[in-house]
């Protein structure tokens, strides 16, 4: 009992020494920053440091209260409520998988406060709210792009589906099969595998089999993509390979996979990599944190977040309401390190994705 | 401020909602139950389907949830209540794999990995829960039930066939005690307030996927049971307090941002482990796993 007053105690008193009243604006920023894949979270905190640094906010006293999400459900809204109840903060950066932003997504809705993910791509998303807003791409033209290219740019019509079993592997076959099955092609086969598979050998052979003309390869974070391309070249499966980015820009997946990773394609979210100003800040980035970015495109649609809240704060001032109003207004055809983008009603990007191939070690835009 | 700790006591109350159940059957009857967190899915998704799925009301939903994971609590209980100890334990983890894979696959039913988003705020003649603090009051009610039923529950006759159980199953048999049909019962009782819970959980959330309620989720529920004590209603409800508290005030230490993570879990590890080598039988237990051999 007496450990329990204690906790409350400490709680109750390292909230009030919170609340003091100050002109300081701080930003929320919530994302995943333990267990296995907490680097993927730490590039986004280092992104966003840099970037406070490098946008000019004269006059504003910004700072950042971090918050780890854990990509989870109980986590995501008590990320999202101690930092907008403890830290008042209006806007949070954050959501770094579906479970935490969905979850927070009804609180900020309520308590308007803006919540912009750089990287959640989740169907869900879409119609988390109008205060959710997400600046990264969506799942639903992972699955759509493909389908078209494969129809109208290859004319290939008979498509083998390999995919991991997880929501955005899911969500990219769905949208996929729904897009290509409209535009006349026909799946051949949709093979669905563990998170943590590593023998594809049965799958090669029964889509080998079914005589596709391409294979959409979905993995989640890309190792199990890269075990699949180095099987399916043990077996001779001369089909050609479009997969996710995971597969192509995780090192570990490209070490399994060897030199079977040649001539396979992927779809890589689409950032603008002739902005030099974007170059610019990935130079910087690597000076300051040793090396460049985990993933690109979080570090540059962290980067836009960032700056268009900045923008938003100078002109209406720190109120999530007022924010919310002012991004819908004036986020349209922008252009930033994302490439130019608009917000549509629901507070979503239309970014989309390039297709590239892998030659020699280096990665080839396909026009 | 104030809504801060709502949510933290709303999660609190409705995990100690599970952790109170789990010690009907794993504190008072000694079952190593490790299935509680597949009942608490169950509930989950048996309210979220029906109330998006057929239009039920909240109320019905929840009810449903609880009886049906009480359904299923019954039936792990027929092939497993002659199993006892470590091969109750893998009995009942079995159970837990099977309904993950369950929510995975029946893509039909459940969506699989993308989940069940959008669900309703529970309603009562026209009001909505949907406020922090009137889902705080729903909660706690919930709990005041849950504890009140457990309380009469293990203080009753019927409670006391079920310590004799856990002390020693062939005593109460000679004493003509029926203990699987005992056993059954305090499983399903136990099942049936996690899928109250689940149910709670899931109108909350309003997002729920097989994610949710995997392995770790099952280990936090045994440390709120283990630390709180065993056969103790008033351990397990703090010790659930206790977990999803704990980590709170470490946010207030001001780690720079790449220690964050991993420093408050080892922070959080360490404060655990102290409470656990002070009070090897948990704050409030009576009874030792693994102690005394059944």
């Amino acid at each position: 009992m007496k450990a329990a007053i204690l906790l409350a105690l400490i709680i109750v008193v390292s909230g009030c020494v919170q609340q003091q009243p100050s002109k300081e604006i701080k930003i929320g920023i919530s994302t995943l920053l333990s267990g296995d894949y907490a680097a993927l979270g730490q590039n986004i905190v280092n992104t966003a440091e840099l970037a406070l640094d490098e946008i000019p906010h004269e006059g504003l006293n910004i700072s950042f209260v971090v918050e780890d999400s854990k990509c989870g459900r109980g986590e995501g809204i008590k990320a999202a409520t101690k930092l907008a109840e403890i830290d008042r903060v209006q806007v949070i950066i954050g959501g770094t998988c579906s479970d935490d932003t969905m979850s927070a997504a009804p609180y900020v809705n309520e308590k308007k406060v803006i919540y912009i993910t750089p990287v959640t791509g989740g169907r869900n998303i879409d119609n988390a709210g109008e205060y959710v807003f997400r600046t990264g791409n969506s799942d639903i033209l992972a699955g759509r792009q493909p389908a078209e290219d494969f129809i109208k740019k290859f004319n290939f019509t008979k498509a083998a589906l390999a995919t991991e079993q997880r929501e955005y592997t899911i969500d990219i076959r769905d949208n996929f099969r729904e897009r290509f099955e409209e535009l006349g092609g026909e799946t051949v086969i949709d093979e669905v595998f563990e998170p943590n598979a590593n023998d594809f050998r049965t799958l090669i052979l029964k889509i080998k089999e079914s005589k596709p003309d391409a294979i959409l390869l979905s993995s989640q974070i890309g190792t199990t993509g890269g075990y699949f391309i180095k099987q399916a070249s043990e077996l001779d499966l001369d089909v050609p390979i479009f997969t996710t980015f995971t597969t192509v820009t995780n090192e570990n997946a490209r070490q399994i996979a060897g030199e079977a990773m040649d001539g396979i394609y992927f779809y890589d979210p689409d950032y603008d990599v002739k902005n030099p100003e974007l170059t610019a800040f990935f130079e910087k980035y690597k000076k300051r944190y040793g090396k460049g970015p985990f993933i690109p495109f979080h570090s540059a649609a962290t980067y836009d977040s960032i700056r268009m809240s900045i923008e938003a704060i100078k002109n209406v001032g720190y109120d999530g309401e007022k924010i919310h109003d002012w991004l819908l207004q004036n986020v349209k055809n922008r252009s930033g390190f994302m490439g130019t983008f608009s917000f549509d009603k629901q507070g979503n990007t239309n970014n989309g994705f390039a297709l590239k191939v892998v030659k020699n070690g280096t990665f080839l835009r396909v026009e | 401020m104030f809504p801060y700790f709502e949510n933290l006591v709303i999660l609190g109350g409705i995990f100690s909602i599970l952790s109170v159940s789990l010690n009907l059957s794993m504190g008072y009857t000694g079952l190593f139950n490790l299935g509680h967190a597949a009942f608490f899915a169950i509930g989950a998704y048996v309210s979220a389907l029906l109330v998006l799925g057929l239009g039920l009301p909240f109320w019905a939903a929840i009810l449903a949830a609880g009886l049906f994971a009480a359904f299923m609590g019954y039936l792990v209980s027929v092939p497993a209540r002659r199993l006892r100890g470590d091969y109750l334990a893998l009995g009942t983890l079995g159970f837990a794999f099977i309904v993950e894979a369950v929510l995975k696959n029946w893509t039909d039913l459940t969506r699989g990995p993308l989940g069940i988003p959008g669900i309703s705020k529970p309603e009562l003649f026209g009001y909505t829960f949907s406020g922090l603090e009137s889902y705080l009051l729903l909660t706690l009610a919930f709990l005041a039930v849950t504890i009140f039923v457990i309380h009469r529950t293990v203080n009753s006759p019927f409670g006391r066939v079920l310590k004799s159980v856990r002390e020693d199953e062939t005593a109460a048999q000679a004493l003509g005690k029926n203990t699987l049909r005992y056993k059954s019962l305090a499983l399903a009782i136990s099942a049936f307030f996690a899928g109250i819970a689940g149910s709670l959980y899931a109108h909350y959330i309003t997002f729920i996927d097989p994610t949710s309620f995997s392995f770790p989720v099952l280990i936090l529920l045994l440390s709120m049971v283990i630390i709180g004590g065993s056969a103790s209603i008033k351990g397990s409800v703090i010790g659930a307090f206790l977990l999803i508290l704990l980590p709170e005030p470490l946010r207030f230490i001001g780690l720079p941002s790449n220690l964050i993570g991993a420093g408050r879990q080892m922070i959080y590890a360490v404060l655990l482990l102290a409470i656990l080598l002070r009070k090897p039988q948990g704050l409030f237990g009576e009874y030792v796993f693994g102690k005394k051999s059944t």
